[in-house]
């Protein structure tokens, strides 16, 4: 007789007691929610022991459950150690996962529209707790996820695990590669600051040099939904980012690692004789059961890796963001993403449509290809001696090519252009002028004349000295017109005067020292240079640096100056045959609570 | 080799006792950091935001050099007659005289209180009241006016000269602005002041996006926290310092077509007793924009050819004047003697009366051929009566 009108726990209760049936219903819930271990089955595989009853129930969560039923029960044991796959490819599915989790955590705060997408930025570093970290993570796990994934291939191809029967894996992985670089390269655009602009702006000009022309343009046109990239170019990206590349990356990895299963994590090559393939055979002395080994080692690795990049985000490295996009303002000095540099460099040999499109081309389809070429059986290293070789090659040349993708290769700019805007104050990056701490930036007008002196003793001999050669030669009136003229800057003319840097700003000190080794490093175009930091007090918190080059013009070619016999530069002259003196003036603010000391 | 690397690790996870010891310490090692940054993330976003402030007002100072400072002077004092100072303790609403106001603002209270009771139409006041209340508003006036010479009396004459009223010390009162003086600020940027030609020479254009300016919503935000980082602790040199205060739109039937009245306004500010009261002038003075005082102080001050040709130089006068931008320099005296003073409307004007006004006031009077507004009319602002003596002295030696 029931005690409810139904048979019910209750029932239980009253046969065996609350313990005994609470504990039963306990253990039945945790067998359907695992598909099939019980709380003894748990127990007993974390420590490690031989299940104690059969079937083993440790298989059943494979073969009945949802969650584990594409991964397999048992692993080879030659293929869990690091080597041979480095857990490259099992790195790669986490930082899917991480970057979906931290991505969705962004898109709550954020709203892709060039009006509110930058100061989206700066509510999430300023207002939004944990937002900078979020923010860092995410940044930081996209330029990892790229690395793993370039070097989970490079694995691949090393191993030979693109041979028969994998070759469609490897096809597949190609597209996840390129997904995971569009993935990255479109998240780029997102913060609307001028890296992501200018980044971006020269990752799009490449697909409107697609041919022919009107595949080009309208490829152009699509993707950054005008002419330039703006609120539906952003958009566009957003979605990129966001809804079509996740979906096409999703959906690969379910083929991808479909196919993994189906053949079998490939083996190292020396375990194997050659032709065969005997990933699924797996002797039961090799056998590694996913549960709970493999299991266990990966949640530890997940614990692991996170621990990793949280303490690399917290206490080392901050996502970039510069200063809000501006169409009119290129940077000096701007680059595509570092992974995509081996472009930029390729770029730089010459014609755009084939070294920015058809090379890349070649070189991905290439890689797509790839196991439909090379099908000689053999994944032994000593028998591929030919196809190692021309990875090496390959591996060089991007490493060659990247090289040449940075600003310092091949990119001329005026000497006194690119001390001014590279290496004292660049619009972006901090240069040296910046961390100078605010209170070593002492009101008063300094010259890198100051170091033509022979000792410090003679240092404000010399100073006073240019004073006078400037007021003589009427360089001194031309800076003041200049300065005060365009440059807006409230001096006082009558007493206006170069001195030496005072002995509390040794920073400031060492900075013009500096300047004066870029000024000498360039003199053969900057002849007779001299540079000078005036600072003047413009608010009660902020000061204002001038920063002056002076130089005789000299006979410049295809960027390079001009040398004489004697390897001297040659000075132009104006029509009455006089050296003539240029000025270059660049002019920062820097407030005192900006910090950039503290970068 | 790589064995003995990674073999104590290896070691270490081939147990699936450590393999879970050590996930659980790395789990707790991350909470731990969580927890720690969860703890610091007030003080971070604090921090972030002073930085972002501070970066933002630097980036205003490069826009107010490329942008304002052609009108509103490069260290925002104003030019005198074409735009007013925003380094000005009246746009910060500061009170010299925190003490006087108040009895000021009490009698305008009662002002307001008796007018109402006069204007009221429902429940007319006897005439003896009607006699009352009109003998104690004219009192009232008086004394607020006997206030408002107090606090005059307590300014450098200069200051009055170029148009301050202590009475009117808060320029948001003055326009009747509800909100806070960073939108005021970021309004007039964005929106310009479009019937400010009334006032000015030039009206104050529209610089954001949104009305057709230059200037993204960002920009105008740096340029705004820029100009808010001037507010500081006021003392009356800063009030000295000001070169031109705001004009307060002047009769509002009057605009836009008829401009009588606020060009008198303006005249007014800059003749009202502007010589009567500011001392005369000496040679290291700043020769400010008052032709008439200059003139006096120079009858006293020897110019020197040599250091005029220097400060024309320095001055950048050459950028214009050499180039047929302006005038040109050589010969400049003949056709002052020659040409412009038998101009009709030169008529009474010396060749040094002429000279000093073309440097500190140049719109007075245009040479025809040139535009006008071309020639910064602040010179007045930095060059003082030794250098205007020294100017006129090289310029009288350019004839042909």
């Amino acid at each position: 007789m029931s005690v409810l009108p139904f048979p019910s726990f209750l029932d239980d209760v009253k046969e065996k007691g609350l313990k005994k049936a609470s504990f039963e219903i306990a253990d039945d819930v945790v067998e359907r929610l695992t598909a099939g271990m019980n709380v003894t089955d748990i127990r007993e595989a974390l420590r490690g022991e031989a299940p104690s009853r059969r079937p083993n129930p440790r298989l059943t969560p494979h073969a009945d459950g949802f969650w584990l039923h594409i991964r397999p029960s048992y692993y080879h044991n030659s293929m869990t150690g690091l080597y041979p796959t480095f857990r490259l490819g099992w790195l790669s599915v986490y930082f899917t996962f991480f970057e979906t989790i931290t991505g969705i955590f962004l898109m709550i705060f954020y709203t892709p529209s060039p009006e509110f997408a930058y100061s989206n930025m700066l509510n999430i570093l300023s207002n939004v707790p944990f937002g900078q970290f979020m923010r860092d993570l995410h940044r930081l796990g996209a330029e990892a996820m790229v690395l793993i994934v370039t070097l989970h291939m490079l694995r691949t191809f090393i191993t030979g695990s693109y041979k028969k029967p994998r070759q469609f894996t490897w096809f597949t992985g190609v597209i996840l590669l390129l997904s995971t670089l569009f993935l990255s390269f479109s998240g780029y655009l997102l913060p609307w600051d001028q890296l992501a602009l200018w980044a971006v702006t020269i990752g799009a000009s490449m697909a409107e040099a697609v041919p022919p022309q009107i595949v080009g343009t309208n490829v152009n046109l699509l993707l950054r939904g005008g002419p330039e990239i703006g609120a539906n170019g952003l958009l566009r990206f957003y979605l990129l980012h966001v809804l079509a590349v996740p979906a096409i990356l999703f959906i690969f990895i379910a083929v991808h690692y479909y196919k993994v299963i189906v053949h079998g994590p490939s083996l190292p090559p020396r375990e194997e004789n050659i032709g065969e393939d005997t990933a699924k055979r797996i002797p039961l002395d090799r056998r590694v059961y996913f549960i709970p080994d493999i299991m266990t080692s990966e949640i530890m690795w997940v614990a692991v890796t996170t621990l990793i990049m949280i303490i690399l985000v917290t206490f080392f490295w901050h996502a970039p963001l510069e200063s809000h996009s501006n169409p009119q303002v290129t940077p000096l000095g701007t680059t595509a993403p570092w992974y995509f540099l081996w472009i930029q460099g390729a770029l730089k040999l010459g014609d755009k449509t084939f070294w920015g499109v058809i090379f890349p081309g070649i070189i991905f389809n290439f890689l797509m290809v790839l196991p439909y070429i090379d099908t000689t059986p053999s994944r032994r290293y000593a028998d591929r001696r030919f196809m190692l070789s021309i990875g090496m090659v390959l591996t060089s040349l991007t490493v060659i090519f990247s090289y040449m993708g940075l600003p310092e290769f091949g990119v001329k700019t005026s000497a006194d252009s690119e001390i001014l805007n590279l290496d004292l104050a660049p619009d972006e990056r901090l240069g040296i002028i910046k961390p100078i701490p605010y209170d070593q930036l002492v009101v008063g007008a300094y010259t890198t004349a100051q170091f033509e002196a022979e000792d410090e003793a003679a240092m404000q001999e010399t100073v006073a000295a240019f004073n006078e050669e400037i007021a003589e030669n009427g360089e001194r009136a031309e800076l003041l017109a200049d300065l005060t003229g365009p440059g807006a800057l409230v001096l006082n003319q009558a007493e206006f005067a170069f001195e030496t840097v005072p002995s509390d700003a040794p920073r400031l000190e060492h900075v013009l020292e500096e300047f004066y080794g870029f000024l000498e490093k360039d003199s053969a175009e900057l002849a007779n240079a001299w540079g000078a930091i005036i600072i003047t007090q413009n608010q009660a918190n902020l000061k204002r640096i001038d920063l002056v080059i002076s130089w005789d013009e000299v006979v410049v070619e295809g960027g390079n100056p001009v040398l004489d016999d004697q390897g001297n530069s040659i000075l132009a002259l104006d029509e009455d045959g006089n050296p003539i003196r240029r000025f270059n003036i660049k002019h920062i603010f820097i407030n005192e609570d900006s910090q950039y000391f503290g970068e | 080799m790589l064995k003995r690397i990674f073999g104590p690790g290896r070691a270490l996870v081939e147990s699936i006792e450590n393999r879970i010891l050590v996930g659980i310490a790395a789990f707790m090692a991350t909470i731990v950091i969580l927890g720690w940054v969860a703890i610091n993330e007030p003080g971070r976003m604090q921090a972030f935001d002073r930085q972002f402030n501070a970066r933002s007002t630097e980036k205003g100072a490069a826009l107010f050099v490329s942008a304002c400072a052609t009108c509103h002077g490069p260290q925002g004092h104003g030019i005198l007659g074409r735009a007013p100072a925003l380094n000005n303790p009246q746009l910060f609403g500061h009170d010299y005289f925190p003490e006087l106001t108040a009895q000021v603002t009490a009698l305008e209270t009662e002002r307001g209180a008796i007018a109402a009771e006069l204007a009221d139409t429902v429940n007319p006041v006897s005439d003896a009241r009607r006699e009352e209340i009109e003998s104690r508003l004219e009192a009232i006036d008086a004394e607020i006016e006997d206030l408002a010479q107090q606090m005059r009396d307590q300014l450098p004459p200069a200051v009055l000269a170029v148009g301050y009223d202590p009475l009117n010390f808060d320029r948001l009162e003055q326009t009747d602005w509800g909100g806070g003086l960073e939108n005021f600020i970021i309004s007039t940027i964005t929106s310009g002041r479009p019937v400010s030609n009334a006032y000015w020479p030039q009206p104050m254009p529209a610089w954001g996006q949104v009305s057709g300016g230059s200037l993204r919503p960002d920009q105008i935000r740096d340029l705004a926290r820029y100009i808010m980082n001037w507010d500081r602790e006021w003392t009356l040199d800063d009030l000295t310092a000001v070169r031109q205060f705001a004009v307060a739109p002047c009769n509002q039937q009057a605009l836009p077509g008829a401009t009588g009245a606020c060009e008198d306004l303006l005249a007014g500010s800059a003749a009202d007793g502007g010589a009567a009261q500011a001392p005369a002038l000496t040679a290291g003075d700043i020769a400010g924009t008052d032709v008439d005082a200059v003139l006096a102080a120079l009858e006293t001050v020897e110019g020197d050819a040599a250091a005029g040709q220097n400060t024309y130089q320095a001055q950048g006068c050459t950028g214009c004047h050499t180039t047929g931008v302006g005038p040109d320099l050589a010969g400049t005296y003949t056709r002052v003697e020659n040409e412009r003073l038998a101009d009709p409307a030169l008529a009474g004007y010396t060749a040094e009366q002429y000279l000093v006004e073309s440097i500190i006031n140049p719109s007075a009077f245009v040479a025809p051929g040139f535009a006008d507004g071309v020639m910064p009319a602040s010179f007045g602002t930095v060059l003082t009566v030794q250098d205007i003596a020294n100017l006129v002295a090289y310029l009288e030696t350019q004839t042909e």
